[in-house]
């Protein structure tokens, strides 16, 4: 497929782009808080790739340089914005009248997307691709182009960063499971 | 805290995760790609085309009389036979003090006569 798409194969192309589009999307739109330019952002990391396929030489490292080259984007995006703004993350709006179970629920997510998007850019990369995306350690550490210890320290600190923003939810859930498993 | 360890706390962080917006991906946004895709391909065959600067015709014409109006003036006064090599401007007088042009006919008569020097 890698080399079909670097001989300008629209059709083997399309299909890499229905393989990556979508995680590449997500990590993307978490990095840039839910921000409008999101297909912007993934766009340019495919079209990068379609005009110079040459860069990849292996294509089980194609996937991860996909979400370097898009993430580096989103973060040079953000920082020549710097509207890291997590109201742009769109509520879908529920025609039905919300219960209370239903609205603490919504409160609960906003209150994760708000704590994840607080942290710090390169911590919220790492819990992005190995929570989010279900990347390894390893893989993880590629697509950042740093040491797999650099990463565990990453993930740790956003870890303990998320903990503190999300204090009272977790503590709830801390309870809860602790009493299920009693 | 002290009585949850390290994994029943990763569990319920990860749990509550869970909880984040889920991105769906628009509607549209592949083939929106594929097109921005050929868009590119189009412009990566393309050569920039530069347009020649349009040149209005007296521009030219108009500095190329000058010089021929000038040279016949300036020729017509003999200005400037000083600077020109000997060879050519006496070659020239001599033509113009010429009154009778050498037509060959005195030449031809010599011939018939028996002169061939």
């Amino acid at each position: 497929m890698l080399l079909a798409s670097a001989r300008r194969d629209a059709a083997a192309f399309a299909e890499l782009v229905s393989r990556y589009y979508k995680p590449v999307y997500r990590m993307v739109w978490r990095m840039m808080n839910g921000n409008a330019e999101t297909e912007d952002v993934a766009q340019e990391a495919f079209v990068k790739l379609w005009q110079n396929p040459a860069q990849i030489r292996e294509a089980k490292a194609l996937k991860g340089w996909l979400m370097r080259v898009a993430s580096n984007l989103a973060i040079d995006r953000l920082r020549r914005k710097s509207h890291a703004d997590i109201d742009a993350i769109a509520e879908v709006a529920d025609p039905r009248q919300a219960t209370g179970a239903e609205l603490e629920e919504r409160a609960v997510t906003a209150r994760v997307n708000q704590a994840i998007a607080s942290l710090p850019e390169r911590q919220k990369l790492a819990v992005t691709l190995v929570y989010f995306e279900g990347m390894s350690n390893i893989s993880a550490a590629s697509v950042m182009d740093i040491s797999v210890d650099a990463i565990e320290s990453l993930l740790t600190r956003g870890k303990r960063a998320l903990r503190e923003s999300l204090a009272e939810d977790w503590r709830g859930l801390l309870d809860e499971l602790s009493s299920k498993a009693g | 805290m002290e009585k949850y360890d390290e994994t029943q706390m990763d569990a319920a962080l990860e749990k509550l995760l869970k909880r984040a917006t889920e991105p769906s991906v628009p509607e549209g946004a592949e083939a929106r790609l594929m097109l921005v895709l050929q868009s590119v391909e189009q412009q990566l065959k393309v050569v920039p085309f530069q347009p020649r600067p349009k040149i209005q015709g007296w521009t030219i014409g108009l500095p190329l009389a000058a010089a021929l109006a000038l040279g016949i003036y300036l020729g017509s006064r003999d200005t400037f036979d000083a600077y020109f090599p000997e060879a050519i401007t006496d070659g020239i007088s001599a033509d113009m003090s010429d009154s009778m042009p050498s037509t060959g006919l005195d030449d031809a008569e010599s011939y018939a006569e028996g002169d061939v020097t």
